[in-house]
């Protein structure tokens, strides 16, 4: 296990965000998930005390943002082509 | 960056709303435009950028910075910023306090980190070498979190207005953001207010937000999704924030979808001129108040 103690802190709680499988296997075995990343003792306590329907909830608003952005890509390029190109007209 | 010397009201700029917001210029003080979606624009499309400040003025706001993170921020995205941000003038430029990415996972959303003083210095160190890149400092704006950071040992407004004093950054209060934590995390919104130094508070952004359930346990959060009209909470919170502020302030209203006709959104930011004069004069009546001794 490798990087500092918040590093390790971040990068859990950025899987747990954005990988549903590292969530599922935090709410099968918290201890053992957070153990598991490096945390220190403190910081395991500390995320097992985590509000586990907010967590819930922004997983899967983070989902639903990639998921969002994804979609968005193509229609973007298109409009705001169409955009551009009303902001290059002359004044 | 130029100074700003009366409140302004506009709109943040998305491809969807484009031919809405050229066609009501007259009706905006500023457009808001998001760094981001310019980062891989061609010198040719960066133009089109010059092209529009010179019409309207504009205010550049970045998502992805991730400058509230133990980690630095990588190089490749404070360049990126200040390509962008120095393609055209711009009253200010803004990002949020929050990391989007950590241990090679990029989250592609805002996350808030443990609220400690390790995120503090890492924060103004990160801060610092954004600010030298682009040239400027940047407004930083608070963010909704449906999870109370584990591992935080600091208040949110002590956290932001001890960022804000080590990196000698302005802020941008997000009072939608606030609202929600404030609904999901049982804090009072005026407690909050009282706890940064309003005198750093620059700009404001508005937006809306649902509730959201959660199945397995039934519990609701206040989700800020963007998605719906600013509700009349918000609107109060602006009221309060103009009457405290010595300051002009800049108002965005951020709407990212399920977009309604833009005379909706002209109507909202309408009421946002109505709630900043109604603070405004409050502020004025209290300043000229004798003050009893």
């Amino acid at each position: 296990m490798t990087g500092h103690r918040g590093d390790r802190l971040e990068a859990f709680l950025a899987g747990l965000y954005a990988h549903p499988g590292v969530l599922e296997r935090f709410e099968r075995d918290p201890s053992g998930a957070a153990r598991g990343a490096g945390l220190a003792p403190d910081e395991v306590e500390s995320v097992l005390r985590m509000d586990r329907a907010g967590l819930r909830l922004a997983a899967a608003s983070v989902s639903r943002k990639r998921a969002g952005r994804r979609r968005r890509g193509a229609w973007q390029r298109l409009v705001d082509r169409l955009a551009g190109a009303r902001l290059y007209l002359p004044r | 960056m130029a100074a700003v010397d009366r409140d302004l009201v506009g709109l943040a700029w998305r491809p969807e709303l484009a031919a809405g917001i050229l066609m009501h210029l007259d009706r905006l003080d500023v457009v808001e435009v998001m760094a981001d979606d310019w980062f891989a624009a061609p010198r040719r499309r960066l133009r089109a950028l010059r092209t529009l400040a010179a019409q309207v003025p504009v205010v550049f706001h970045g998502v992805s910075l991730g400058a509230a993170s133990c980690a630095p921020t990588p190089r490749r995205q404070t360049d990126r910023l200040a390509r962008v941000v120095n393609a055209a003038p711009g009253l200010y430029w803004s990002e949020h306090l929050a990391f989007v990415r950590a241990g090679g996972i990029e989250i592609g959303h805002l996350a808030a980190p443990p609220r400690t003083q390790a995120t503090v210095d890492t924060a103004c160190a990160n801060l610092e070498r954004a600010s030298r890149a682009v040239g400027s400092r940047p407004l930083m704006e608070n963010i909704a979190t449906l999870v109370d950071p584990p591992g935080s040992r600091m208040a949110e407004a002590d956290w932001i207005a001890a960022i804000l004093n080590g990196s000698d950054c302005d802020m941008l209060l997000d009072l939608h953001n606030l609202a929600a934590n404030a609904a999901n995390f049982g804090f009072d919104t005026r407690a909050f207010l009282d706890a940064i130094p309003m005198s750093r508070v620059a700009a404001i952004h508005l937006a809306g937000g649902r509730l959201v359930r959660d199945a397995a346990s039934g519990q609701e959060r206040l989700l800020d999704d963007h998605l719906h009209d600013v509700p009349d909470p918000v609107f109060d919170l602006l009221a309060e924030v103009a009457g405290r502020s010595p300051r002009p302030l800049t108002v965005i209203l951020e709407r990212d979808g399920r977009y309604p006709p833009i005379s909706e959104l002209l109507a909202q930011l309408d009421r946002a001129r109505a709630a900043l004069r109604r603070g405004r004069l409050r502020r004025q009546a209290r300043l000229q108040m004798p003050v009893a001794v």
